[in-house]
């Protein structure tokens, strides 16, 4: 029995002192691909909706900073100004609220030191973080559709998504040649920014194509019992139901919700877009509904970051997620290049970027003439349709 | 005329949905009070548990809806088994610890679900009643049918329950005075665990089948918690009857203020009528005063 204890006690000891002596190693070798041990950190800061309807957005920004993040440290990290730095994602919830954006951002640039910002997405977050960074000085590459993102905080800030300004003309210009039948339009809308500032551009996009917008209510954001609403908006005999920007969560309830109360003509989204979460929510109530979508995942030069995100992560992976993996892209060549931290150096070689490489095409900055900066990226987009509960790209614009 | 019609029809099929939901919600949280005098605040919580878990052996475990609603259930109730003794018990007929400690249960159990499921919207998919009826032009989604045909059963259940039954007679003499239902000998621990697990199993259950109509968050307890609430003032705290009333107006009137005027008008306009019913009668409507 004693010689069994001392047995055992001798196993124990020997298999931690292994342990001990080859972890190091493991450890070394493995790290062996990424910075150097002892390089400094570089936070590169990530907001977005974690909660609420919002959430499916917050989860492409931090998915997408990650795998970019991920990208870089694996080849031994991004060296700037002579310094090789391990990059290091710090992602705050902003609740797709502004006061959650401000929060958010302050965090990041008090607290973490932040000098460089992935995210949000909407307008309501964005516009409540960029009054901070910009009088920080800290870069933002964001998505949030409201004008005035750039028109009045476009020195540090750059928009990675086409917004409503973009496309919701030529967008109602498809369904005026495609619905030709189709003469009303309803908007149901959360009663904050989406309501006040972006629908409106798209009331107009639709009315120059000679439609009559006959329903546009708000609603109080989480509200999940639609119906009433959508009742109301039945009366008018809607033939085009547009989602606009609502978040794919509450898009989802508004499709499920309106077939479930007899609504049997067209339901669009010029906005979101979130089509992968509606299908999810709505189920085979979701088919025929269509959609702006701003990423074709069937894409040639797409598919290696598809297969490089299903590798690292499960669920769906919403449409946002390569235009921040992409933003994410841009910053970090643009620090290789300026060689510097300077806010106001990284901003010029970004601004000189035009022609760099990403899976969108080559990086193209535009709008001068509309916010008065060329701070916005010019892509491509899709029309989506669910059919037989998948989604399928039916138009490139 | 035809679509006046179908308009009236289709809010009052909405209504008696919000009804039979509210109804669903309101019962556990007023038996509670009425029985053991907690002001269950984790009540919401509860509910969100039932929907959670609901989605859990649905979704994940891919089990068939009735059953996974029942397990769902059953899961919340043996959880809350444990809850009881650390977390009620202490506080049986002392209103405002009581409060207290749910309020803390309520917001641990919150953040609980934030762990185990993230923040993001879930859905319990496929969705168990896709099919839509049709009535008198107005539509009746299956889903909602499922919600109004079990809360009429689980009220008939109870009345028969509290009326016909020893362990509800028990319950209803240890509401009116706990003492003298002590001296007829009846245990009063066996009937508060009894009181408190149907609480428990009805929020679970509540939560489970309007979960299915809706997207299950962790914070969706809250507007669950607040529509208890308004029901409980409406009807009157601790009262049955009370709360199906109180459910009965608020979904009706909900659906009709909501579709006619729209939803700010209907929230203010609720606020507003309760402030004067507790201002004229603070019992509620059917409720009795308590010391």
């Amino acid at each position: 029995m004693l010689n069994l204890v001392r047995t055992y006690r001798l196993l124990l000891a020997t298999t931690v002192v292994v342990g001990l002596l080859v972890a190091p190693l493991a450890q070394a070798s493995s790290k062996t691909a990424g910075p150097p041990p002892n390089a400094p950190t570089l936070p590169i800061g990530g907001v977005g909706p974690l909660s609420g309807g919002g959430g499916a957005w917050g989860l492409a920004v931090e998915r997408g900073l990650q795998l970019a993040i991920d990208d870089v440290n694996s080849s031994g990290g991004l060296r700037v100004g002579g310094t090789v730095y391990r990059l290091k994602e710090v992602m705050y919830d902003d609740n797709y609220t502004g006061v959650g954006g401000a929060t958010a951002a302050t965090r990041l640039v008090t607290a973490d030191g932040a000098k460089f910002i992935i995210g949000s997405i909407g307008s309501p977050p964005v516009l409540g973080m960029l009054p901070i960074t910009q009088a920080h000085h800290v870069i933002v590459l964001s998505d949030g559709f409201a004008s005035a993102i750039l028109r009045k905080f476009g020195t540090y800030n750059f928009r990675v998504v086409p917004t409503t300004t973009e496309f919701a003309p030529p967008m109602a210009k498809w369904l005026r040649e495609h619905y030709p039948a189709a003469k009303t339009v309803g908007f149901i809308s959360p009663n904050d920014e989406i309501g006040q500032i972006l629908v409106p551009e798209i009331v107009k996009a639709y009315q120059a194509q000679g439609f009559k917008v006959v329903f546009n209510e708000n609603y109080a954001r989480g509200t999940t019992d639609f119906t009433p609403l959508l009742t109301r908006m039945m009366e008018q005999k809607v033939d085009i139901f547009d989602l606009n920007s609502n978040a794919p969560g509450d898009a989802g309830l508004l499709v499920k919700q309106a077939r479930q109360v007899g609504y049997k003509n067209l339901i669009v989204q010029t906005g979101g877009p979130g089509i992968g979460q509606v299908v999810k929510i709505a189920g085979p109530l979701a088919n025929g509904f269509i959609s702006y979508d701003n990423f074709d995942p069937n894409d040639v030069a797409a598919k290696h970051f598809v297969a490089e995100y299903h590798a690292k992560y499960q669920g769906v992976m919403d449409s946002y997620t390569p235009y921040m993996y992409t933003a994410a892209q841009i910053l970090f060549e643009a620090l290789r290049r300026a060689n510097s931290l300077n806010a106001n150096e990284v901003v010029s070689t970004i601004d000189h970027m035009d022609g760099y490489p990403t899976m969108f095409g080559p990086v193209q900055w535009t709008g001068q003439r509309v916010y008065g900066v060329k701070h916005q990226l010019a892509t491509s987009f899709y029309i989506a349709k669910v059919i037989d509960g998948k989604v399928h790209v039916i138009a490139k614009i | 005329m035809a679509s006046s019609l179908s308009l009236v029809t289709q809010i009052a099929i909405n209504g008696l949905a919000l009804s039979a939901e509210y109804a669903m919600i309101a019962l556990g949280f007023t038996l509670l009070f009425g029985i053991l005098r907690i002001v269950n605040f984790a009540h919401g919580s509860l509910f969100m548990l039932g929907a959670m878990f609901t989605y859990e052996f649905c979704t994940v475990f891919h089990l068939p809806y009735f059953e996974a609603l029942l397990l769902g259930a059953l899961s919340v109730a043996a959880l809350g088994l444990l809850l009881e003794r650390i977390a009620y018990r202490p506080f049986y007929g002392r209103e405002l610890q009581g409060i207290i400690a749910t309020l803390g249960l309520a917001i641990m159990l919150q953040y609980a679900a934030v762990i185990l499921w993230g923040q993001q919207p879930l859905s319990i998919s496929p969705t168990p009643f896709p099919a839509v009826l049709h009535i008198a032009g107005a539509s009746l989604p299956s889903g909602q049918l499922v919600i109004i045909v079990i809360a009429t059963f689980l009220l008939l259940a109870f009345y028969y329950f509290t009326r016909f039954t020893k362990l509800g007679l028990a319950l209803r003499v240890v509401a009116e005075d706990p003492e003298i239902a002590q001296a007829q000998g009846i245990h009063l621990n066996v009937v508060y665990v009894a009181t408190f697990l149907t609480s428990v199993l009805l929020a679970a259950l509540a939560g489970g089948l309007i979960g299915q109509q809706y997207t299950l968050t962790p914070s969706m307890g809250t507007d669950a918690l607040i529509k208890a609430f308004i029901i409980v003032i409406l009807g009157g705290l601790g009262s049955v009857p009370g709360s199906i009333l109180g459910s009965v107006l608020l979904g009706l009137g909900t659906s009709t203020l909501d579709t006619l005027f729209g939803g700010n008008i209907a929230e203010v306009t609720w606020f507003v009528a309760i402030i004067v019913l507790l201002a004229v009668r603070p019992s509620g409507l059917l409720g009795r005063s308590h010391g």
